[in-house]
């Protein structure tokens, strides 16, 4: 090289020479990155012990979960030459068992330590992300040091500390980044503990009347139909969530305020010079990769781990759904292939820099190799096109064109969507319930999704899609380029050495939508269908051995189509005269709107008023009323598919259980049906008149599971194996209370409630043969 | 007599006919030179009801009069079934019958006298019904002290075996005589009748094939000859027995609607004007007031009245619904097209359903004959209706369980037996049986080894207009429109076949004479 030398220390000979015999403390084993390395090591680097800083996790001790890792597929060579995971364990690693920040003793012969654990995300919350950028990073450095240092204080060598970074910790710089310390004055000390001691503000926050109110009423506008217990659950939800996105703001709007995209390459920023200043008498280096992506060639074309950066990008286009990215055609999209990453920090370890000058690397394409975004669009619109996702029923979904109209259009036209979802989203909460309104509603749910992935994703990548930051990676090549000639095809990583189209066309692109691809056809094959709707026919042959199974039904909209407003006014108005006929339903019709607004809020207050108006009805009479002239009404609108239900789970000899709000009078046709009928019972006073008051509060909401659950206790019943059948999201309690529950023609809360916990929903018809507005007839 | 039924050949002046599809109805262009029969026209030539029933009371067909068989002291139960038979505007015959024999009986110092209404497996009937069908001096004396009941093909308690094999309401084997009073508009065999709404359900399911569904339809063929009938006659001739049987015309449709059972060219301008107007409310109308402005209750008249021993009474009525019904047509048809009747015996105040459309065209119409069916054997038979898969929760509640758990499994009923002992003793259907005047749950079965007996006799049976699925379902095939089905059949009579289409209703019975 006829330039002049670079600061920057080189290579002397083979890789594995130059290692051999060195303790190398790797952190982050367990990542995508931190994998390769030691999967490198024990492949290329016979003689260099790694040892590995892993944390427990749960119950599974570190050792335990690197004897998993060595498990994987491609250790497999390594492993079978050792003859098993645990004589490899054995022969070639060290696990020390520890956790960022509290680091455990390090090992006092180790040579190299190698820093590559850190976080998968953009947007941690604030706290965390300085727990592991920079706390978690001193605290391993200063570990380090005591490990070099004898009991008098003195060093007893010189340990080479090699950090991984970011190439994105330049922050919102433009322009040529050079491979040096980044020039800012932020102590990472004093932002460090502003940051922490977010953690305990925004916690007290959190708990003040006022959030606590906010909260309350958020959930109780979705959940009090349910009960108190369910509306406090999901009011302590909400309070962590909220103190999670508020943490997030945090990070992001301090790193925004000082100058950088967010709260992960800020304090990747501030972790760079805690090693600076840390490190400043030892050795130095430090890795700033870019964007890591599946391998090039080692351990095989198109290895990758999880999903990284650009995959749910890629994903989500291959399928559609990014109608468009905020991102300027020409920028460059900085990615790397892991193995390049992988190689060049291997190389790094084993050089030698000089005491007290950090050396820096970036790993990169960009400098050398760009591709644009317009490029990247192209490769990937092609590999599509050639290669769609099996679509389902529907096809393959239409690949979307991008015109690149800029940041504040892709901004406008996402606004506008989710505004139009939001007014949509409120219109269909007032709609009655229909089969319709559950489509429209589930159609509206997969636009939201959409949305708020676009929302997620734009937000966090806005910045990287207009990137005009252009790394220099002299040191790197420099590197590279002295590289034994016998490494160079085990250790390349000049990242001029491959073409885009080859790479993300026929690498990375396969690797990354095979498991998807997988997936797919997994999920053809099974269905979709989630299964709680159980087939119970062989039920029967096991019925009487062990525990009891119950079957509760819900009656008004599951096993019945009717309400409580329309029995009631069947099982009064016939003993009325015309006149008093009009006046009552006239009355019942001005009481609607508050009525509606009651149930609402509360359906137990609901029930209360519309049966207040059964005061002075005859209770014998009543009964004897609906055996005679109700019943033909009642079962008219029972559903057919309802009834077979109800009999399959009597034939597999299952505990019939009928859970109802309405009165006791109005289920006695069914009660055939059924081995437990629970329902409100109507207060009678001496003489046998109804007082409009009820025995006891009304079958609703959390009552239910309560009910169910001490009725399971004292009967010998299997909660876990029994069944629940309901039409309302009132009814949630009832049906989180069984191991079985299905959704019977939901409504639209019940619906959303039903998917996300992957509970069938059935759709029960019943064809009412007889005009709605009938009476039946008194005599 | 009444005028007689024709045969109208379609030619280029024939108009569009009307063509009953269940709870629809539509006018149908047929293709030029297809047969339409047309049944009888009895319109016109009804009789004072009360006076018949006197008459008939006072000389039966043996010559005795009733008052003869009546003395004090004797147990006396009066029967009446036909109940699938509509009450009649004003006061029903049966109601004539109940209360002039009631009147006799008294005269007579008859003092323990039972009033039985009786429906088979059907649905027992309701105090509404009894109201109309006995008027209420009958019902008000007879109710309070338990002296009118409704049979109960269930209760174990009430039941006897009159005859090896046939169970009877015990009350008719307790009695000194039994009087059974029944009305139609066929020729229907009344011992049979009077067992099929009597006996308990066992029986009815062994002696299916000889009661047969169908009362108004006179039993024909050797079928009727078999075992089963030798037991219905001779449990029937042991019961100190007298019958009663009025014939009814054959009036269909509400009064502003008869003219849809008259002939489409003699309709008046009037009537076309409702046509028009009943086409639009129909189309936009939903399923259950189309169903109520169909069903609404016809002014069904009176014709005949007699009294006497059943096997009398029964030769009586087939002579007297022959002239009602038979109409003479020339040789077998490659195609046999009809309509679904919005009224069968199975469907009061409810929708006509697949299973009771398949039983209207296959167990009734087709079998509707005096002899030779009225289609060739193999031929094919197109019929209007869209079987869309609902069935009455309340009425029929065993029919939608049949139609989804059975006939998905099978469509034979030789493999149905294990199926149908099920029903038969299901609780729940036999609650609702029982309390809540539904159909017995083996009545699906019943209807199911009718359609397959009938369509076991033709080729293909298609089904314009009809829900695919549900068509499949059951063994059949589905077209869009007539020239569709036509299509279709052409596979198996092919090209330009002889066609035939019923034009009911009114009913008719074919008479097919050689060509």
């Amino acid at each position: 090289m006829s330039a002049p030398a670079p600061a920057v220390p080189l290579l002397d000979g083979r890789l594995k020479d130059l290692l051999a015999g060195k303790v190398v403390v790797l952190t982050g084993v367990t990542g995508f990155i931190g994998e390769q390395i030691l999967w490198k090591m024990l492949t290329e680097l016979p003689d260099t012990t790694p040892a590995l800083l892993v944390r427990p996790k749960g119950s599974t001790s570190a050792r335990d979960r690197v004897v998993t890792l060595l498990k994987k597929k491609i250790f497999t060579e390594a492993r079978e030459a050792a003859g098993g995971a645990e004589q490899l364990l054995e022969a070639r690693i060290r696990v020390i068992e520890g956790d960022l920040p509290r680091v455990p003793e390090l090992p006092a012969d180790l040579d190299v330590v190698l820093h590559c654990a850190g976080d998968v995300s953009f947007d941690p919350p604030i706290d965390q992300a300085f727990r592991t950028n920079t706390i978690g990073t001193r605290a391993l450095m200063e570990q380090m040091l005591a490990a070099v240092t004898d009991a008098d204080g003195r060093r007893t060598k010189i340990p080479h500390y090699v950090h991984i970074s970011t190439a994105y910790t330049a922050g919102r710089r433009r322009g040529a980044i050079r491979e040096a310390a980044h020039e800012h004055d932020i102590d990472p000390q004093a932002e460090t503990e502003r940051g922490m001691a977010l953690l305990e503000l925004v916690e007290s926050q959190s708990r003040t009347a006022e959030q606590l109110t906010k909260l309350r009423k958020e959930a109780e506008r979705e959940h009090r139909q349910a009960g108190y217990l369910t509306t406090a659950a999901d009011t302590e939800r909400r309070r962590k969530e909220w103190v999670q996105r508020k943490l997030v703001e945090a990070g992001t709007e301090r790193a925004r305020s000082l100058g950088w995209t967010d709260v992960y390459t800020f304090t990747k920023a501030l972790g760079e010079k805690v090693v600076a200043e840390v490190g400043r008498d030892i050795r130095v280096s430090i890795v700033r990769p870019a964007i890591v992506e599946s391998s090039w060639k080692h351990p095989f074309p198109g290895w990758i781990e999880g999903f990284k950066m650009a995959e749910p990008l890629i994903l989500a286009y291959g399928k559609g759904q990014l109608p468009e990215f905020p991102a300027s055609p020409d920028s460059v999209v900085d990615i790397v292939p892991c193995d390049y990453v992988v190689n060049a920090i291997l190389a790094v370890c084993a050089t030698e820099p000089e005491v007290g000058t950090p050396v820096y690397y970036h790993s990169n394409s960009g400098a050398r190799n760009p591709l644009t975004f317009r490029d990247l669009y192209g490769y990937i619109r092609e590999y599509f096109l050639a290669h769609p996702f099996e679509g389902g029923a529907r096809g393959a979904a239409a690949l979307p064109e991008w015109n690149f109209p800029g940041a504040a259009s892709v901004e406008r036209l996402l606004f506008t969507s989710e505004r139009a979802a939001s007014l949509a989203d409120r219109a269909i909460s007032l709609v009655p319930r229909s089969k319709l309104t559950r489509k429209m509603a589930s159609e509206l749910d997969r636009t939201s999704k959409e949305l708020s992935f676009l929302r997620r994703y734009l937000s966090l990548y806005n910045e990287y899609g207009q990137s005009e930051l252009h790394f220099v990676d002299d040191n790197t090549l420099a590197l590279h380029n002295s590289l034994h000639p016998d490494d160079v095809d085990a250790f390349a990583f000049d990242s001029a050495a491959y073409d885009w189209r080859t790479y993300l066309q026929d690498v990375h692109c396969p690797s990354i939508t095979a498991p998807v691809r997988r997936m797919e056809a997994l999920r053809r094959r099974r269905g979709q269908r989630p299964t709680t709707y159980r087939d119970l026919s062989r039920d029967g042959a096991g019925a009487g051995e062990g525990p009891g199974v119950l079957a509760a039904f819900d009656l008004d909209g599951t096993v019945m189509t009717t309400n409580v407003v329309e029995t009631y006014l069947w099982s009064r108005l016939p003993e009325l005269g015309p006149l008093s006929r009009a006046r009552e339903v006239g009355d019942i019709a001005r009481r609607l709107p508050g009525w509606l607004r009651a149930e609402r809020r509360d359906r137990g207050s609901f029930l209360r008023s519309v049966y207040r108006r059964y005061a002075g009805a005859d209770l014998a009479a009543l009964e004897e009323f609906v055996d005679t002239a109700m019943a033909p009404s009642i079962l008219e609108r029972v559903s057919p598919d309802a009834v077979r239900r109800i009999r399959e789970h009597r034939d597999a000899g299952h505990t019939c259980v009928l859970l109802t709000g309405v009165v006791r009078p109005l289920t006695r046709p069914l009660e055939p049906l059924f081995d437990v009928v629970v329902a409100a019972d109507l207060a009678t006073d001496a003489a046998g008149r109804c007082t409009g008051f009820l025995a006891g509060p009304p079958m609703v909401g959390e009552s239910r599971s309560a009910w169910l659950r001490h009725y399971a206790a004292s009967h010998g019943i299997d909660l876990q194996a029994s069944h629940a059948y309901a039409d309302s999201h009132v009814d949630l309690p009832m049906l989180s209370a069984v191991g079985n529950p299905v959704a019977v023609s939901p409504d639209v809360g019940l619906m959303r409630a039903a998917r996300q916990r992957q509970w069938s929903v059935v759709e029960w018809r019943a064809a009412a043969q007889a005009p709605r507005l009938s009476l039946p007839a008194r005599r | 007599m009444a005028r007689p039924g024709f045969v109208l050949t379609v030619d280029d002046r024939t108009p569009p006919l009307l063509v009953s599809e269940g709870d629809g109805v539509r006018l149908q262009p047929f293709p030029k030179g297809a047969e339409v029969v047309y049944p009888p026209d009895t319109a016109g030539r009804r009789v004072d009801a009360a006076a018949a029933v006197a008459a008939a009371l006072a000389e039966g067909l043996d010559g005795a009069p009733l008052a003869d068989r009546l003395r004090p002291g004797i147990r006396l139960t009066v029967t009446v079934g036909a109940l699938e038979t509509p009450a009649a505007r004003g006061v029903d015959v049966r109601q004539h019958v109940v209360e002039q024999v009631l009147q006799l009986a008294a005269t007579a110092g008859v003092d323990d006298v039972v009033v039985l209404a009786a429906n088979g497996i059907g649905p027992r009937p309701t105090e509404e019904q009894l109201l109309e069908v006995l008027g209420e001096r009958v019902v008000r004396s007879f109710s309070a002290d338990g002296r009118l009941r409704t049979h109960d093909a269930l209760d174990r308690d009430r039941l006897t075996e009159v005859a090896p094999g046939v169970e009877l309401d015990a009350r008719l084997a307790e009695s000194d005589l039994v009087v059974d009073v029944s009305c139609g508009t066929g020729g229907s065999d009344v011992a049979a009748d009077l067992v099929g709404s009597l006996s308990s359900l066992d029986t009815q399911r062994r002696l299916h094939r000889a009661l047969r569904l169908d009362r108004a339809v006179p039993a024909a063929g050797a079928e009727v000859e078999g075992e089963g009938a030798a037991m219905v006659r001779s449990a029937v001739e042991a019961l100190p027995l007298v019958s009663v049987r009025a014939v009814l015309d054959q009036v269909v449709h509400p009064p502003s609607l008869e003219f849809l059972g008259r002939r489409e060219w003699e309709w008046r301008i009037r009537e076309r004007a409702t046509w028009f107007g009943l086409r639009r409310l129909l189309e936009v109308a939903p399923d259950r007031a189309r169903r109520g402005v169909l069903q609404a209750a016809p002014d069904q008249g009176v014709l005949a009245v007699a009294a006497g021993s059943p096997a009398a009474v029964s030769a009586w009525s087939a002579e007297r619904s022959a002239g009602a019904e038979r109409v003479e047509v020339k040789g077998q048809a490659d195609v046999l097209v009809c309509g679904v009747p919005h009224r069968t015996p199975f469907n009061a105040g409810t929708a006509v359903d697949p299973l009771v459309a398949a039983w209207s065209v296959l167990g009734r119409t087709l079998g509707a004959t005096t002899g030779a069916p009225v289609v060739r054997p193999g031929g094919a038979v197109i019929a209007f209706h869209p079987l869309t898969p609902t069935f009455s929760a309340r009425v029929h509640p065993s029919s939608a369980d049949f139609f989804v758990d059975v006939l998905s499994a099978t469509t034979d009923p030789e493999q149905m037996t294990e199926q149908e002992a099920r029903f038969a003793a299901d609780e729940w259907y036999t609650s609702l049986y029982r309390r809540q005047h539904a159909w017995a749950g083996v009545l699906p079965f019943q209807l199911w080894a009718d359609v397959r007996a009938g369509a076991g006799q033709v080729g293909d049976v298609i089904w314009v207009g009809a829900d695919r699925a549900a068509a499949e379902r059951m063994g059949f095939r589905a077209a869009s429109t007539l020239a569709d089905a036509l299509e279709i059949a052409s596979d198996s009579v092919g090209r330009g076949p002889r066609i035939r289409y019923l034009h009911t209703p009114p009913h008719l019975v074919s008479d097919v004479q050689e060509a």
